[in-house]
């Protein structure tokens, strides 16, 4: 089985197998470009310096598990579930961890640019999101209300109409 | 639906646009934050808090993203979170995508709540605001509309004063007379289950044409509304059993005639079956004198919801001539009629609407998707009606 070496930006070097890796488009140019084929004990790591090796792992984790999916739609079509789904169980377990560890795997998923697993954990964050107040949004993910007392009046009254009668 | 296609766009491909913008800054952040994190683990006295902030954490992009997955009231809770998320969340692709998903769901839209006057004309967020059904409006309807049955009381005294007779209403349209749909009249004529539509009189027609029946109706909530209703068909039980295409109706349909010419030529009933293609299209017709003499306070014109847009855009030179013999403030009922199964609605409340040039018209509307074997939508836009009459 090929693998590649990838330095993570706290400087951990994670050997992750090669076919896995292909999943992110980055890593894909990346092989494309380099010409990678085998491990190599002489070749350098690749240098990823956005990337936790903890979200790495998990990157990789999950997209051992979603190999063999059908490939995403083009970007040209209209994509994007018009009606979003629901987490499949697998997904919904796999994305149970602590928040600043599911940003961390967004921000990995973005740079890498894994489009199944940053849809599907913003599709986690959204659920987290559904159903509740603005005082509970807040609470949730620690944002504090910046609002003057006036303008949160006034989002407040623009946005009235919006409970469901 | 020309602005929807128009401008569709992609949202993942815009988001991944923005992406690639900010890859580099968000890369930037998280370092940053990682050192904040450090910071504040030397802190951490002062700071017992296991949460981040989200907002510090993911780029805008990527809030946009999750937006994406939100409806329309999550993402208003979500603007009265914090200047931030405000603005995100108020984001015109953000809410043009939602527009694009949602709007051919709406089972019910009408003349104040009308997409297609609204749609480049204000923005996408205004226009879901104002036109989804389910969002409540700011201005609350007349008093009828009050809960608890009170109004109702209310209305129903104001309207007895009003009305020396019940008001008549005529059911038409390509929907009655369609063998997909046209079981809604049979239903009307059969229902007896809950008695929602009770017949109590039979009404004789004039020259063979209007004769009908007089129901009294219990809505949902409780309201008694009592109505004479014509059903009137273009043609004979035989023709419609021939299911000719809906442009061939309307143009064979006993109910009307040729508009005259407005350069004086004449243009009377006999040249109907001569013009050619060319002048088809620019006809003009008005409702024989009969139907004018009925005197309707309202129309409930059915459609084929099961046909296509195109067919149903061969009615509307009926729906005008029909319309154009109400007076400007009597009340036009659209309903989509299905009469199979739940999925195979091929043309939406917003479709109809388009087909049918609804914006044109002076009278008070409203589209509301229904059932043909079921008439619960039809006695809850009724009730409409009612408040319209």
């Amino acid at each position: 089985m090929p693998g590649i070496k990838l330095l993570t930006v706290d400087n951990e070097i994670v050997e992750v197998d090669a076919d896995t890796a292909k999943q992110s488009l980055l890593l894909r140019s990346m092989l494309h470009d380099l010409g990678v084929t085998e491990i190599d004990d002489d070749e350098e790591a690749i240098s990823l310096p956005h990337v936790t090796a903890a979200a790495l792992r998990k990157a990789m984790a999950w997209c051992a598990h979603h190999k063999d999916d059908p490939p995403p739609p083009e970007d040209d079509e209209n994509a994007r579930d018009l009606q979003p789904q629901q987490l499949s169980s697998w997904d919904a377990e796999f994305l149970r961890m602590d928040q600043s560890a599911l940003f961390e795997l967004i921000q990995a998923a973005n740079y890498l640019d894994i489009r199944g697993l940053l849809d599907t954990a913003c599709k986690a964050v959204a659920d987290a999101i559904r159903g509740r107040s603005p005082e509970e949004i807040r609470k949730a993910f620690n944002i504090r209300c910046d609002f003057t007392p006036q303008e949160e009046e006034q989002v407040r009254r623009e946005t009235e109409w919006c409970e469901e009668k | 639906m020309s602005f929807l296609s128009n401008t569709l766009y992609n949202l993942n491909q815009y988001i991944r646009e923005r992406l690639g913008h900010s890859r580099e800054a968000s890369g930037q952040r998280l370092s940053h934050q990682q050192s904040l994190t450090e910071e504040t683990a030397e802190d951490a006295a002062s700071s017992s808090s296991t949460t981040v902030d989200i907002q510090s954490l993911l780029p805008p992009e990527i809030l946009l993203n999750i937006f994406a997955y939100l409806n329309a009231q999550d993402l208003c809770s979500c603007a009265c979170v914090s200047r931030q998320f405000n603005q995100i969340g108020s984001d015109e692709l953000l809410w043009q995508f939602l527009l694009n998903r949602d709007l051919p769901t709406w089972s019910r839209l009408s003349r104040d709540r009308n997409p297609d006057s609204l749609i480049g004309q204000v923005s996408s967020k205004e226009v879901y605001i104002r036109c989804c059904p389910m969002v409540r409006q700011n201005t609350p309807p007349a008093a009828w509309y009050l809960p608890g049955g009170l109004g109702y009381e209310r209305v129903r005294q104001y309207l007895s004063k009003r009305w020396k007779r019940n008001p008549k209403f005529a059911l038409l349209g390509s929907g009655i007379e369609s063998r997909r749909t046209s079981k809604l009249v049979y239903s009307l004529v059969h229902n007896r289950l809950g008695q929602q539509f009770e017949p109590i009189n039979m009404i004789n027609g004039v020259d063979g044409i209007g004769s009908g029946i007089t129901y009294r109706m219990t809505s949902d909530d409780g309201g008694s509304y009592v109505f004479d209703l014509l059903t009137l068909y273009s043609c004979r039980r035989e023709d419609r059993e021939r299911q000719l295409g809906e442009a061939q109706r309307v143009r064979a349909s006993i109910l009307l005639q040729l508009q005259p010419a407005a350069g004086g030529a004449d243009a009377g009933e006999g040249d109907r079956g001569e013009a050619t293609a060319g002048q088809q299209s620019r006809r003009r017709y008005q409702v024989i004198p009969t139907i004018t003499r009925l005197e309707l306070d309202g129309l409930i014109y059915t459609v084929d919801a099961e046909s296509s847009p195109q067919e149903v855009a061969e009615s509307q030179p009926e729906l005008e001539a029909f319309a154009a013999a109400l007076q400007p403030n009597r009340p036009v009922l659209v309903l989509p009629l299905i009469g199979r199964s739940d999925n195979c609605r091929t043309v939406s409340c917003m479709q109809t609407i388009q087909a049918l040039k609804l914006g044109q018209l002076p009278n008070p509307w409203c589209v509301q998707a229904s059932d043909s074997r079921e008439l619960s939508a039809m006695a809850q836009s009724l009730v409409w009606m009612m408040g319209h009459t």
